[in-house]
């Protein structure tokens, strides 16, 4: 297990030079802070239960209510931090179990080879295929919407990028002269694979999993958007959805309809920030091509 | 000769896709919850007689197949009794006959509904393609050439912006934007009740409503190709034929585009054929922010009503359609890259 | 002294190249080299991995990287100094005029067009041919003179092996008639029977053709076997040049000596293997005085901190940058 958080700590000491993993990370980094301080954020609890009145609802920004207040009355910020939680929560599950899955698959098809591996890229093959959010949609329609469902379903459909990735990896990895040694002095395959291989495809996992989780909040957002979700638990998908389906345009209130946006937009850019980042780190590539411009080569002074 | 069993090994998988996927349609709606005659028959007014025969109707009486009399909840029935009269054998005979079942909703075959859909969402999708494609490709290779200059910062960054978009909240500030300033039209197809005098001035009110979410789709859409074409031309700007080509005298323009561009075009269009996936799920959000009416907003809509024939049968036209662009894409790979005859299995 | 030496082709005078680090310093790839080439003439540029070969040799052409400049020196050819051309000036000399094989020929053909294509490519470039067949025979015959059967002027590199690639390459390169050819390490990824059958092809066409050729390689016995003069480089400067004989048979500068030492004897097999101790210098870390003297066996203590001159020996262009040959031989 040394070598794996060696791996590790060599990959997070190289992210400081990055400045696509640095801004990533950074807009991560804030987005997790606020969800988790939420009570103290927010300016509003909005659970609390209020007096409102049909003019509460819709108002455009104001120093009370800095986004405005929505189709119920309520204070949009309030509702748009305690929604990060709601988004990040989502996210990040639905991505462990997809990275987990397509991680596991990816490593024993790499690894064990032969008719496994046929059948499992098989598998992923026509998984690649099957179009997400159509399945997504008619699995989470006909069975509760609930927080867990989305999560389930976003975790089993998402895994096919991960495992090609994974396998892909693992067969290079394979190769490799200690994995030869290992088996040579009679080492056993799980041995091999959590001493040797699962160290040198994790820093690669890990980027991956960023963009999984990226696409996994994207995909629950759509599914709240399109009203599939838990509507008792305010995600910022389902922010949008209300707004959307309750005259927030007719009203036109913009900033009911912006502000979720927005921030899906910044959880998504950060991930895929960090994600490029971490692939540039580990997968580093040259500084010029052979069509580079650049100044001049004839550097000499004039002739003579 | 090689090429035409690569070919024959790429159409086999495919079929066994569509099989696959035939199946799992089939018993996906028979296994998830709710009982489809009762799903379909709504009205608690219904006497039981007038369900059951709702339910003849629908040929809902018949065993689901051989041993199962139904899936969900699961009830088991005769095995060896007419095999062939089960819904499952119904199911994929009617399917060879190009039937695709009679919608719950309006009792109307659900192959003549979806058949102007899926036209409507081609449309959609293939001018919004065709237009990020072109300006993916130019970009990526624009970004990539000068890379490290301020245009490659703009492009990427650019690029992974629009990758982060929802779609659907793109296409909603869109509508916004676009119907307070830009007066543009923003439901439907075409405008409701109008009457036209030509079938330019219709085409032309079509285009009208079809510019928002053209517009929506073709910027999320690029995003991904800018960034693919992107990485794929850096990497092939660095290979030593490129120095060969230079070494020449050849132009710049004519080394991109007769050596970069013909090769970094290949992985491309494997990336296009991957994404048409998404691309259908992107038309789901977009039909339904901006009411068009494709095959995505069938979904959604058969969705919420239950109207279970016309989901099964707009799944099967969107799986189909995948895999059969995804097999259209091997050939066009195959015919691409010469490489392709000397790779013995896939 | 000898028989009527043919007309100069090529001059190159004192041409220095840098490459910018990383970190924006200044690494002196190739310090003050000159050689003259003549028609027909084959001249061997001999040296170490990362002594400057190559450089020199991208200089030329001026196909060095984005982080390679060109310092000083002129490079004369045909009566123009290459290094005073524009942009569009040195492409049209290009392949033209010069024209040059590179390292590996692995990756230096396009996958994704025929053999055929890329040579007709570069006719079209510059001596287009209007007529189909024209042009068809002609990539025929190019083909031909290489050893390749012109039927496969349809066929992708991937189906030739590395020998015919390296010769389909030199099929290229002799598409527009060249005055030069530089061969960069044409062999050097083949096996022994293909590098004798490359070598071999190299001298016919020039018996054929009459073009000059530069060959750079690190194996001296190639040197022996087929060039006219040979250029020894280390460390990014001139060790030696001379013709071919006095290289081989008295050589003055101590690492010439020692290379030739180091190639082994056929004729005495018991003799131990003699190698130089130690490794070429690395360009951010050249010795203060003369790049050999870390690894030399005759170094004194001037070699540590001054550089030496290129200097004379006779007048048949033998020249070395030793002290030890200061005041001529």
């Amino acid at each position: 297990m040394n070598n794996t958080a060696a791996n590790l700590r060599s990959l997070l000491s190289n992210l400081g030079h990055n400045w696509m993993a640095l801004a990533g990370a950074l807009m991560l980094v804030i987005a997790i802070f606020t969800a988790v301080f939420a009570p103290w954020v927010a300016p509003y609890n909005p659970k609390a239960r209020i007096k409102i009145t049909i003019e509460d609802v819709y108002t455009a920004p104001s120093p009370a209510h800095l986004f405005g207040t929505d189709d119920a009355g309520r204070d949009v910020l309030a509702n748009f931090i305690y929604g990060a939680r709601v988004s990040l929560i989502v996210g990040f599950f639905a991505s462990f179990i997809s990275v987990f899955i397509g991680g596991t698959i990816g490593i024993v098809a790499g690894f064990y080879g032969g008719q496994v591996e046929n059948l499992l890229m098989r598998l992923t093959d026509i998984m690649l295929v099957i179009p997400d959010l159509p399945l997504a949609v008619v699995l989470v329609a006909l069975t509760k919407p609930s927080l867990l469902n989305i999560i389930f379903v976003i975790g089993i459909l998402g895994w096919t990028g991960t495992a090609r990735l994974v396998r892909s990896q693992t067969l290079s990895v394979k190769e490799r002269k200690f994995v030869l040694r290992a088996r040579a002095i009679g080492s056993g395959n799980i041995h091999i694979i959590r001493q040797h291989i699962f160290p040198l495809v994790l820093p690669l996992m890990v980027a991956n999993t960023v963009l999984v989780i990226s696409l996994a909040i994207l995909e629950e957002s759509t599914l709240s958007f399109l009203g599939l979700s838990d509507p008792t638990n305010l995600s910022w998908g389902q922010m949008l959805n209300f707004a959307f389906t309750r005259g927030g345009l007719s009203s036109g209130a913009w900033w009911a309809l912006a502000a979720p946006g927005l921030g899906i937009v910044w959880v998504v850019l950060g991930c895929t920030l960090l994600g490029h980042g971490l692939e540039q780190i580990l997968n580093p590539r040259l500084e010029w091509h052979h069509l580079s411009v650049g100044p001049k080569m004839v550097e000499r002074p004039g002739p003579g | 000769m090689k090429r035409l069993f690569y070919l024959l090994n790429r159409l086999k998988w495919a079929l066994i896709s569509i099989i696959f996927v035939i199946v799992l349609n089939f018993f996906l709606f028979r296994v998830l919850p709710g009982d489809p005659a009762r799903a379909g028959v709504r009205d608690p007014r219904l006497t039981a007689e007038a369900q059951q025969a709702l339910r003849v109707r629908y040929g809902l009486d018949k065993p689901v197949i051989n041993c199962f009399t139904s899936l969900n909840p699961l009830k088991l029935g005769n095995c060896l009794e007419n095999p062939l009269d089960t819904q499952f054998f119904i199911y994929v005979g009617n399917l060879l006959h190009g039937e695709l079942g009679t919608s719950y909703q309006t009792g109307r075959p659900v192959a003549a509904m979806l058949g102007q859909a899926l036209l409507n969402t081609v449309l959609l999708i293939g001018i919004a393609q065709i237009i990020s494609i072109l300006l993916g490709i130019i970009l990526g290779l624009l970004a990539a050439w000068k890379s490290h200059t301020a245009i490659d910062f703009g492009v990427l960054v650019a690029s992974l912006v629009a990758w982060s978009l929802p779609t659907f909240w793109l296409g909603i500030m869109l509508l916004f934007g676009g119907s307070t300033w830009l007066n543009l039209p923003v439901m439907g197809k075409m405008t409701v009740g109008a009457d036209f005098t030509s079938g330019f001035a219709m085409a032309l009110d079509v285009a009208q409503h079809l510019l928002l979410p053209t517009l929506t789709f073709t910027i999320v859409v690029m995003g991904e190709y800018m960034l693919v074409m992107r990485s794929t031309v850096l990497e092939v700007l660095s290979e030593d034929y490129i120095l060969t080509a230079k070494a020449k005298g050849l132009s710049t323009f004519q080394i991109l585009k007769d050596h970069a561009l013909r090769n970094a075009l290949l992985p491309m269009v494997t990336i296009i054929a991957l994404n048409l996936g998404f691309t259908v799920a992107g038309a789901i959000q977009i039909e339904s922010v901006f009411s068009w009416p494709g095959l995505g907003l069938a979904i959604f809509e058969s969705v919420g009503r239950r109207d279970y024939p016309v989901l099964q049968g707009a799944f099967l036209l969107i799986a189909f359609s995948v895999i059969s662009a995804n097999l259209i894409a091997d050939l066009l790979y195959s015919y691409l890259d010469p490489r392709i005859q000397a790779e013995s299995n896939e | 002294m000898s028989a009527a030496v043919p007309p100069l082709l090529m001059e190159v005078r004192h041409l220095s190249i840098d490459y910018i680090g990383p970190d924006k310093t200044r690494l002196k790839a190739v310090e003050d080299v000159s050689f003259t080439l003549h028609e027909s003439e084959m001249l061997g540029l001999v040296g170490e991995s990362g002594c400057g070969k190559t450089t020199l040799m991208l200089a030329v052409l001026r196909l060095l990287p984005v982080a390679g400049r060109i310092v000083s020196g002129q490079i004369f050819f045909q009566g123009r100094d290459l290094l005073a051309l524009n942009e569009n000036e040195i492409n049209q000399v290009r392949w033209r005029d010069i024209a040059m094989i590179f390292q590996g020929a692995m990756n230096a053909l396009n996958p994704v067009t025929s053999i055929g294509d890329q040579i007709a490519e570069a006719i079209q470039r510059h001596t287009p041919i209007a007529d189909r067949k024209a042009l068809h025979a002609r990539v025929a015959q190019l083909l031909d003179l290489v050893g390749i059967t012109g039927s496969r002027a349809g066929q992708y590199p991937f189906q030739f092996s590395g020998g015919m690639r390296q010769r389909a390459m030199i099929a290229m390169a002799l598409a527009c008639n060249p005055k030069i050819l530089i061969a960069d390490e044409p062999t050097t990824a083949l096996d022994v029977m293909i590098q004798a059958q490359i070598l071999e092809l190299l001298q016919d066409l020039r018996r054929q053709l009459g073009q000059a050729i530069i060959l750079v390689t690190h194996d001296l016995g190639v040197i022996a076997e087929v060039c006219d003069s040979v250029l020894v480089m280390y460390g990014g400067v001139t060790a030696e040049y001379a013709e071919v004989d006095t290289i081989y048979n008295s050589p003055v500068h101590p690492y010439t000596q020692d290379l030739i030492r180091a190639f082994p004897d056929l004729s005495n097999p018991h003799d131990k293997l003699a190698s130089i101790p130690g490794f070429p210098p690395r360009l951010d870390q050249l010795p203060a005085g003369c790049r050999f003297a870390p690894r030399c066996r005759l170094a004194f203590e001037r070699c540590q901190h001054e550089q030496p001159r290129l200097y004379e020996l006779d007048n048949h262009g033998h020249q070395a940058s030793c002290f030890l040959v200061e005041g001529g031989v």
